[in-house]
């Protein structure tokens, strides 16, 4: 058996060169140790990534990659865990049910998967591009938050790892050199489900910008329109960006998320980056974190649990191989904060390693202050 | 007829001394900046440690350099990147495939490594010398192995972050042969060109190493292939265009 499956593998890798397929891809190792109460537990990530690309002729082009994610140690994360325990009382009680029960109600687990993603098609005309297949649709000029962008999550934890793609259909009409019109539909089981959008990105003195329109719907079939828009450029020598998206419906009170941020590089080469958001829909109180709110924001359904955050970034290169970085995301509602140390370095032309130290702090029934000390170790290999 | 000869090329070299500064720089810029150009290359970055990473590339320029593109095509860590530089290197987009993002980098970030190399993006970014610097011819002065011009180059507010530049310029060739870089009046880094051939009439270095004389580390950045007046569409240098496989 696997003699066979080799030698249908070197079939396999041998037809693919032979059709002048690209092959790479990147295998990864993440360790994530995170303390909970006086006891450190370990969740542990092996990652193959398998990317496939290649051109039919000029005008075609196609890509996919296919991952396969391994899970090890704790792959469980129970709801006492992650949300305050007087929420979770109050929950308890008011679905009279104990309150140890809801560990076995709700908790998030880390299962092993197999998918294949960013498997899609595009087609080059001379004023149009379209794409087909599963795609990031990446929206957005803010670092550690995209409002606008309604198709991905962004960890504020990691807000540069890979995204998943989307299953989508996207054309980009080049009405001249610097302008695009985007639109976009994300398939679902209906039309009525499905997410449409389109977009105009310019340039409008000096300034990258762009307004967008995005059709949602609930489970209820009801819709939710997102205007939005976002700009980028500079001013006074610092590098500036803004992003703004309106959600209204008939199911939901409308609201407004708006990010602004600016970069600087010093002559010595530390770099400085600093980001202010604001979710209308978040709260200004911590007593007023719902176990919904809670659970929303765990499951990525809401963007944030408080209205205003400030995030900074300084960055350093400690060695021409090597940078130093430290993060700190700050909840101005509950006085919370996350501060978090990172190194990264290249061990060669093709292995990228990050050590990531994150320390919370603020009261137990905080947003970051909820979680205790975590880590992430992570080493890349590229092939 | 030896009479001739002399009187001839002593005209001829009192030609060439008698140049004017803003003449020598005109000549300069009208060899290194070219309709445009098609090419593949390697950075060898060379860390003070002793380590060396290397990269490979292909690069397309148009306009007289005002509009660049370079892909990097190796190692798989970064295959794919893409760096476009527009306005002479002021409008500069970085975009990753890992993200599937374009970041517009600001004027500040000119000062930035490329990729972790000793180059920054205004070391490689085009534009023409009179327009960036105010210059003084210092005198000549011979090279590696080359007779040369030396002038000081210093920024202007359309120029890079440096406090000035001493190039030494071939005499026949108008191609740049070494170069200083002072910041805050300190030595900083050091650009040597060599292996200089023609190619369509225009001096090429198909070697060039930057030295960081503080760091302690270097750069060597090979032309593999290039190939000058090539057809390229506006349409690659478009922030579109960085999306493309």
């Amino acid at each position: 058996m696997r003699l066979i499956l080799c030698i249908g593998f070197m079939l396999l890798t041998l037809s693919l060169v032979a059709l002048n397929v690209d092959v790479s891809g990147q295998y990864e190792n993440s360790l994530y140790p995170q303390m909970f109460d006086t006891s450190m537990k370990m969740t542990d990530l092996n990652k193959l990534r398998l990317d496939l690309s290649g051109s039919i002729d000029d005008n075609i082009d196609f890509q996919a990659n296919y991952n396969i994610e391994l899970y090890d140690g704790k792959r469980t994360i129970l709801a006492s865990e992650c949300i305050p325990e007087d929420v979770l009382l109050e929950y308890a009680d008011s679905m009279n049910v104990p309150v140890e029960d809801l560990d076995q109600i709700f908790y998030y687990k880390y299962d092993n998967r197999y998918y294949l993603d960013n498997a899609n098609i595009t087609i080059y005309w001379k004023q149009f591009d379209l794409r087909v297949g599963r795609q990031l649709i990446p929206w957005g000029t803010g670092y550690s938050r995209n409002p606008t962008d309604c198709f991905h999550q962004k960890n504020i934890l990691d807000p540069t790892y890979d995204k998943e793609g989307i299953n989508a259909f996207k054309l980009d009409y080049n009405l001249d050199l610097n302008t695009t019109v985007t639109a976009i539909m994300n398939s679902a089981e209906d039309w009525e489900a499905s997410k449409r959008a389109i977009k105009i990105r310019s340039k409008v003195l000096d300034y990258d910008f762009s307004l967008s329109y995005v059709r949602m719907a609930q489970a209820s079939h009801e819709s939710i329109n997102q205007y939005g828009s976002d700009v980028s450029g500079q001013l006074f020598g610092l590098g500036v960006w803004a992003e703004a998206a309106y959600r209204t419906g008939n199911e939901i009170d409308d609201y407004l998320q708006l990010l602004a941020g600016s970069d600087y590089t010093f002559e010595n080469g530390l770099y400085f980056m600093a980001e202010y958001y604001r979710n209308n829909n978040g709260q200004t109180d911590r007593d007023d974190y719902t176990f919904d709110d809670w659970a929303n924001y765990l499951e990525g359904t809401s963007e944030s649990l408080g209205r205003d955050y400030g995030f900074a970034m300084i960055q350093y290169p400690l060695t021409e191989l090597m940078n130093g970085s430290f993060y700190a995301s700050y909840n101005l509602n509950d006085g919370s904060a996350i501060l978090y140390p990172w190194v990264d370095f290249t061990l060669g032309d093709n292995i990228e390693t990050d050590i990531v130290l994150y320390i919370p702090i603020g009261s137990k029934n905080s947003e970051y202050g909820v979680s205790d000390v975590g880590g992430l170790l992570r080493i890349r290999a590229f092939f | 007829m030896r009479t001739i000869s002399t009187i001839f090329f002593a005209i001829m070299a009192i030609g060439l001394i008698a140049l004017t500064p803003d003449e020598i720089i005109q000549k300069i810029d009208d060899n290194e900046r070219v309709q445009s150009s098609q090419g593949t290359g390697s950075q060898t970055i060379e860390t003070s440690g002793g380590e060396t990473r290397t990269l490979e590339y292909e690069m397309f320029t148009k306009d007289l350099n005002d509009k660049q593109l370079t892909i990097y095509t190796a190692p798989a860590r970064i295959k794919g990147d893409k760096i476009l530089m527009l306005d002479d290197g002021n409008d500069i987009y970085f975009f990753t495939p890992k993200t599937g993002r374009d970041r517009h980098l600001a004027g500040h970030a000119r000062k930035k490594k490329v990729q972790g190399s000793d180059f920054s993006y205004e070391d490689i970014s085009g534009g023409k010398i009179s327009d960036q610097y105010t210059y003084k011819l210092l005198g000549e002065e011979e090279v590696e192995g080359r007779p040369c011009y030396q002038i000081e180059l210093i920024p202007t507010p359309k120029g890079p972050s440096y406090s000035k530049l001493i190039l030494w310029a071939d005499k026949e060739r108008f191609t740049s042969i070494r170069i200083d870089y002072y910041t805050d009046n300190e030595l900083e880094k050091r650009l040597i060109c060599s292996d200089i051939r023609d190619i369509d009439g225009h001096w090429t270095p198909m070697k060039m190493t930057m030295t960081n004389l503080l760091e302690g580390g270097k750069t060597i950045m090979e032309t593999s292939s290039i190939k000058f007046g090539v057809e390229l569409d506006d349409a690659m240098f478009t922030r579109s265009y960085l999306k493309r496989k």
